[in-house]
């Protein structure tokens, strides 16, 4: 490391304050003029109007110029120094941006972050840590789909035998026939009451 | 680095420490000779008072909350060269200096 500090590492922030306070006061200070000068000439225009006399007259008109030349100058400097003010304010936040950036990177925990190895092997430790936890719930529930898969429904206790069979078809049998007789009761009815309207 | 030379560091940075303390203290002379509000010179009269006495330390944490108390003190002097008669920004950027000094100490 380069043991001599360039003049930028050597500048201080209070200094570049200093100097833009110092650009702000002369700035203020000729703004300040500017307006005098300016009410001045209003001054001037306002007697030059009322006054006859042409030599007066004339007197009065190169006052205005002279003012009116060095209010121009005036502007062109608070310009100037508007300018240099607004330099110095980003060298002023550079300045800061560097301090910023310095503090933060000393932070014990961002100093871990610069440790991308380690930071790597703890990430893949973590990974591997929830695959491995992942895994287990999937074999768990695929070691339930195989058992329940490989039981075989007891016929004996849930299907039909051939006694059960020969009852289920005698009760469809009767629920046809009831089925057949409420809608003959019906017709009928209705029948009924169609004649006894003619 | 042995013990003598640790020793000899501390008591350095101990010193630069107290150098900025006193040297922000000393600035809030220029922030009251820069305002015209009476309330505002009284409230940075006692802000002076609690910089000077605050502890020196050899930590490098309680010596960056010292520059950013001296940054601030910067900015706020920067602002009084423009506007003199803002009494509630001044008291907004008295009450941040409070602050910086409380999260200052809170590192020792």
């Amino acid at each position: 490391m380069w043991p001599f500090k360039s003049k930028y590492q050597k500048l201080t922030r209070e200094e570049v304050v200093d100097a833009i306070c110092q650009l702000d006061k002369q700035s203020q200070e000729l703004e300040d003029g500017l307006l005098e000068k300016q009410n001045k000439v209003n001054e001037l225009m306002e007697k030059g109007r009322k006054e006859t006399d042409k030599a007066i007259k004339l007197l009065y008109a190169k006052k205005i110029n002279v003012l009116k030349k060095e209010r121009e100058q005036d502007v062109q400097r608070i310009l100037y120094l508007l300018y240099n003010s607004q330099l110095l304010n980003r060298l002023k936040n550079a300045i800061d941006d560097n301090q910023f950036f310095k503090n933060n990177t000393k932070m014990p925990l961002n100093k871990l972050l610069s440790d991308q190895k380690g930071l790597a092997k703890f990430l893949n430790q973590a990974l591997n840590i929830r695959i491995a936890a992942e895994d287990i719930l999937t074999d768990s529930d695929e070691l339930f789909n195989a058992i329940e898969e490989s039981y075989e429904k007891n016929e004996t206790i849930y299907g039909m035998n051939e006694q059960d069979n020969a009852l289920l078809a005698m009760l469809e049998q009767e629920d046809q026939v009831a089925s057949e007789q409420e809608l003959y009761e019906v017709n009928e009815k209705q029948k009924n009451v169609e004649t006894k309207k003619e | 680095m042995n013990y003598f030379q640790k020793k000899q560091l501390k008591s350095t940075q101990r010193s630069e420490d107290q150098q900025l303390i006193s040297k922000n203290a000393v600035m809030i002379d220029v922030l009251i000779s820069l305002t015209s509000n009476a309330t505002c010179k009284e409230e940075l009269k006692k802000l002076q008072e609690k910089l000077q006495y605050l502890t020196a330390s050899d930590l490098s944490k309680v010596y960056d909350g010292d520059k950013k108390i001296a940054n601030a003190i910067d900015d706020f002097k920067q602002w009084l060269y423009k506007e003199k008669d803002d009494a509630e920004k001044t008291a907004k950027m008295i009450k941040e200096l409070y602050v910086l000094i409380a999260e200052r100490n809170s590192k020792l």
